[in-house]
């Protein structure tokens, strides 16, 4: 019996058996791997998919900021038009009115969204803005998983005292709410940077809050990462690797690690969702980026003021922190479910 | 005598991401009152989904169930949700594999068997909480009612499962089904829960329906047999009938492959070879057969489950063999079996067939 | 019970010494620049300075200064030299609206969460499940500052159902409500979001646990199982997260709420103070965060034992 099913049903036979012409037998299916049925369980959650494409989308759009500014809008993410007169439809319109209301959506090329109170293409800073958001955020999300992978394998496998500590350590962070330590450290660092050995950085750097945001979530991954690690090294692998005399190293990260990939994958969808939100919350309270650099949360706060006259000016970057984020996690929570392993069970019953 | 409970061409299948899973394929039996039947299969061989099934526990909007199971003039496949939850726990009680799970961890054991009477029956709470104690202290539990106030961690396996059996029989039933009581005990504790079902089959005259791969749990209590295998029933008769003059090939593998005591040591533990075939793409024909030493031309197609002729009464086989050639090839080494695979590459020799 | 409590209560005072020291060090020892001049304000005067210099004691070495450092904050002296005010007292005043604030929201997204997530769980798989499924994402992905922007556009200017901004004391109930409906829906959709989705799981799990089963085998009424035997066990996990996020709502996103509807609660004032780098209050307000998620973590451990017997044998299930 060939594995796609096709052939004739050929059974083994014993030795020394009684020479019996073939017995049909149905089709077998061929093994899959967790991966391979992980990607196709993926594949028909169409949710997940819709959703992943909506953040892929956003993220394309930013990443093409630079291409809109100089062949669609014309100008740049500073740029200021105050005073400037616009045509539209044949009338002449202030970009900036004399009692200091900027215009809003022309839906044309240029100030497609309309312009802020500086008289800049609110589209512009709006795609400007997201890659500032977006790359934090991902940089932020590196920074988290590569501390807590490591902190929780080491925790995790070594145990005894290293763990104590690491342990400890994470949960003295983990006391501070989130968004109490990002901000203390945002304010403490924004006014002087830091320089702790190699880590060099002055106050207006957009390193810092990539860092921040970084540190600041690493509690909420070790964890789990060494919750599971802890499970995983009692286990028989584990265990035989050791008997063949494999270093410890060598067992954490040719053992361990890939076995933590699903839970690994599934929270860098996740952080990255937590630290877009967390980035454009502190830059709002003027903890993160600040300005005139632009970022979602910058863009949030400057628009706050004149909500009641151009609404659109916190409702644009809102729309797009939105999508990104629902994107992300809803695809996250698809791929999540795709991983797990107990999904099987539960569609049968 | 009627019969208690009759079962007649139950079907159960799910479906799943894979397909369609038969997991009970047209089974039949009847259970009378005081008997005891065991259903002895494999892993996979329906004999749980069989029991769940009869109380409505595997019903779902991925399942099929087609089929009767008569209880009196009741038809537990076709009735109503609401008229099942009258005949759970009070006509018909079952008790589970592993009692750690099958309690309720962070409830109080004498609380979750007043629970159920009082679910049943008009009672007031110290009555129930009396009953209960009575009834753990009839299972054997010392100093029943201080340990009525105890959580299911504060107990041993064996005590557990007692508290089990005591539950399932708080409101009298009239019939009690076990599936695999004993596989989570040692065996000690096994015989003494073993002795407790028997003892209570006697003073209550409940009805048993004890599911088990273990023989020599049923050697040790069953009164009938039904053997499953693959979703369908292969053999069923007395206990006697099935250790002594047993018709199925799967029967023989079984009961060849039990250790022996009165025999000397084989070489290597006789097995049935390969393994039980994928209930999602079963076999076409005799779903034993793959394995079967014994198959022929015959066997392509499915064989009916029937008796012998009229002396063999109730003793049903589903195999193609007339009754002289399965009494012949039965016997391997003297004693029933299957026939012992060679390790590969082994020339043969003969006698290499049989266990020594 | 009685060790189980006296060991959670000493791991707790372990971490509040701790915490201390950690916000110690990232005020006034990890930043580079002069302290003094950091704590002083960007309006500081050298009259200012120099006072900090001596309540905090910054010539003299490290442990001094954090002693200097606690004194000045328990002690109530700590002042912000930016604003002329003692924090402290500030504090106390802005207190009654944060507290209502918070626990008005946690009181509306225990309830909506624990609705919606049973629902969900009991409908699992089934369109309900996924409707309740994308709302949920929708409350987690939405900032709650961006939620109370377009809770004030619909309900206050274009429906003119409730008041944008500020803060009716409890003398009005009716009033004091109306200013907080808005700030409580914003703070409690990202919690019910969360809820929904762990109660659903949570109900989804225990619904396939055996106990379940043995309570259906028993003839108990589905209502019966349900309540009794699967949403006592769910919910327990609901308890435990519930003590934390309170504390977490009232570290983050109150702050954030409070600026959006101009509630003069603790994080307006903090961010008034955050916008100026104006660190002292900052410094306390973190302090006082902490010390606030570290007492509600231990009442909810402890109140997770009461409610899971299993917990106190072992320490864990």
């Amino acid at each position: 019996m060939t594995l796609d099913g096709t052939g004739t049903g050929r059974v083994p036979t014993y030795e020394g058996g009684v020479g019996l012409p073939v017995v049909p037998v149905g089709p077998y299916t061929a093994g899959v791997g967790a991966y391979r049925l992980a990607l196709r369980r993926l594949r028909h959650n169409y949710t997940a998919l819709f959703f992943g494409s909506l953040f892929l989308l956003v993220v394309v759009l930013c990443l093409l900021a630079p291409v809109y500014a100089r062949y669609i809008a014309h100008t740049g993410p500073n740029d200021q038009h105050i005073t400037e007169v616009l045509n539209l439809n044949g009338k002449s319109v202030d970009v900036v009115s004399l009692t200091g209301v900027p215009i809003g959506p022309t839906w044309h090329s240029r100030f497609f969204l309309g312009a802020d109170a500086d008289g800049r293409d609110l589209a512009v800073r709006l795609l400007y803005g997201g890659r500032t958001s977006l790359a934090i955020g991902a940089m932020a999300t590196a920074v988290t998983i590569v501390l807590a992978t490591i902190l929780g394998l080491v925790a995790g496998y070594y145990r005894g005292w290293a763990d104590s500590l690491i342990s400890r350590a994470l949960d003295i962070v983990w006391a501070y709410p989130v968004y109490l330590l990002a901000i203390a450290l945002g304010v403490s660092l924004a006014t002087g940077g830091i320089s702790i050995g190699p880590i060099q950085l002055n106050g207006g750097s957009i390193f810092l809050p990539t860092l921040v945001i970084g540190i600041v979530y690493v509690p909420y991954v070790a964890r789990p990462v060494r919750g599971e690690v802890l499970a995983l090294r009692e286990r028989e692998f584990v265990e035989a690797a050791r008997a063949l005399g494999t270093s410890n190293l060598r067992i954490m990260v040719g053992e361990i690690l890939p076995n933590l990939t699903s839970t690994i994958v599934v929270f860098v969808a996740l952080q990255l969702a937590h630290s877009i939100i967390l980035e454009a919350a502190l830059s709002f309270l003027g903890a993160g980026v600040q300005p005139p650099a632009a970022s979602w949360g910058t863009l949030l706060s400057a628009g706050a003021p004149l909500f009641t006259v151009a609404p659109y000016l916190t409702l644009a970057p809102a729309t797009l922190l939105v999508a990104a984020c629902l994107g992300v996690n809803i695809f996250g929570d698809g791929l999540r479910e795709a991983l797990d392993p107990r999904a099987t069970v539960r569609a049968g019953r | 005598m009627t019969a208690l409970l009759e079962v007649e061409h139950l079907r159960v299948s799910f479906r799943t991401e894979e397909g369609v899973l038969q997991a009970v394929d047209d089974v039949s039996f009847s259970l009378g009152r005081g008997e005891l039947l065991g259903i002895v299969g494999e892993s996979g061989s329906g004999k749980s989904v069989t029991a769940m099934t009869l109380l409505g526990l595997t019903r779902g909007p991925n399942a099929n169930i087609s089929g009767r199971a008569l209880l009196g003039d009741l038809d537990l496949v076709a009735a109503s949700e609401h008229r099942l939850e009258h005949v759970r726990g009070r006509r018909v009680a079952m008790v589970f594999q592993d009692p750690m799970t099958a309690l309720n961890p962070v409830q109080r054991v004498g609380d979750q068997i007043v629970e159920q009477v009082r679910a049943h029956e008009p009672v007031g709470r110290r009555e129930a909480m009396d009953r209960a104690v009575a009834l753990l202290d009839r299972v054997g539990i010392p100093r029943a009612r201080q340990r009525a106030r105890s959580y299911p961690h504060e107990f041993s396996g064996g005590m557990r499962q007692r508290v089990m059996i005591a539950m399932a029989l708080s409101c009298s039933p009239e019939i009690l089904i076990a599936d695999e009581p004993t596989t989570a005990l040692d065996v000690t504790t096994q015989a003494q829960i073993l002795a407790e079902i028997k003892t209570l089959r006697e003073q209550t005259g409940v009805g048993v329906l004890l599911i088990t791969h273990d023989l020599g749990v049923i050697a040790e209590v069953a009164d009938r047999v039904v053997v499953m295998y693959a979703g369908r029933v292969v053999e069923q008769g007395s206990v006697e009938e099935i250790f002594y003059d047993p018709r199925h090939p799967y029967t023989w593998g079984l009961l060849g492959s039990a250790p022996r005591l009165d025999k000397p040591r084989p070489e290597r533990l006789p097995t049935i070879p390969g393994s039980p075939p994928s209930l999602l793409h079963p076999p076409l024909g005799c779903r034993f057969a793959p394995r079967c030493a014994w198959r022929f031309e015959a066997c392509s197609s499915e064989p009916d489950l029937k008796s012998d002729g009229p002396e063999a009464g109730d003793h049903l086989g589903r195999c193609w063999l007339g009754l002289g050639t399965a009494r012949e090839r039965r016997v391997v080494g003297g004693t029933i079996g299957l026939p012992v695979r060679a390790p590969a590459g082994a020339s043969r020799r003969p006698g290499d067939e049989t266990a020594p | 019970m009685g060790r189980f409590l006296l060991r959670r209560l000493a791991s707790a005072a372990v971490v509040l010494f701790t915490v201390s020291v950690l916000t110690f060090l990232i005020f006034e020892v990890i930043p580079n620049g002069n302290p003094a001049l950091r704590l002083a304000g960007r309006t500081a005067t050298p009259a200012n300075i120099a006072a900090v210099e001596k309540a905090y004691g910054f010539n003299k070495p490290v442990y001094v200064q954090y002693l200097k450092t606690m004194e000045e904050v328990f002690t109530g002296r700590i002042v912000s030299y930016a604003q002329n005010l003692n924090v402290v007292s500030q504090l106390r005043q802005d207190l009654p609206v944060t507290a209502s604030l918070v626990l008005g929201a946690a009181v509306v997204w225990l309830v909506l969460g624990i609705v919606l997530g049973l629902t969900a769980g009991l409908h699992a798989g089934g369109p309900i499940d996924k409707a309740i499924t994308v709302l949920n994402f929708l409350g987690i992905s939405a900032p709650s500052f961006v939620i109370g922007y377009v809770l004030i556009y619909l309900l206050s200017f274009k429906l003119h159902v409730f008041p944008s901004s500020g803060y009716v004391g409890l003398s009005d109930p009716l009033g004091w409500a109306d200013h907080l409906v808005m700030p409580w829906f914003s703070l409690a959709i990202l919690y019910t979001g969360i809820y929904s989705q762990v109660l659903r799981a949570s109900v989804v799990d225990t619904l396939s646990e055996d106990h379940v089963r043995t309570a259906k085998a028993k003839g108990l009424s589905r209502r019966r199982v349900l309540v009794h035997h699967v949403l006592r066990t769910s919910l327990i996990p609901i308890v435990s997260l519930s003590g934390l996020d309170i504390a977490a709502v009232l570290g983050g996103s109150a702050i954030i709420i409070e600026v959006v509807f101009n509630l003069p609660g603790i994080g307006n004032y903090a961010s008034q103070a955050i916008g100026a780098l104006d660190v002292p209050p900052v410094l306390v307000i973190t302090l006082f965060g902490a010390f606030a998620v570290v007492i509600f973590s231990t009442v909810a451990d402890i109140l997770y034992a009461a409610l899971d017997p299993r917990i106190r044998a072992t320490g864990s299930r």
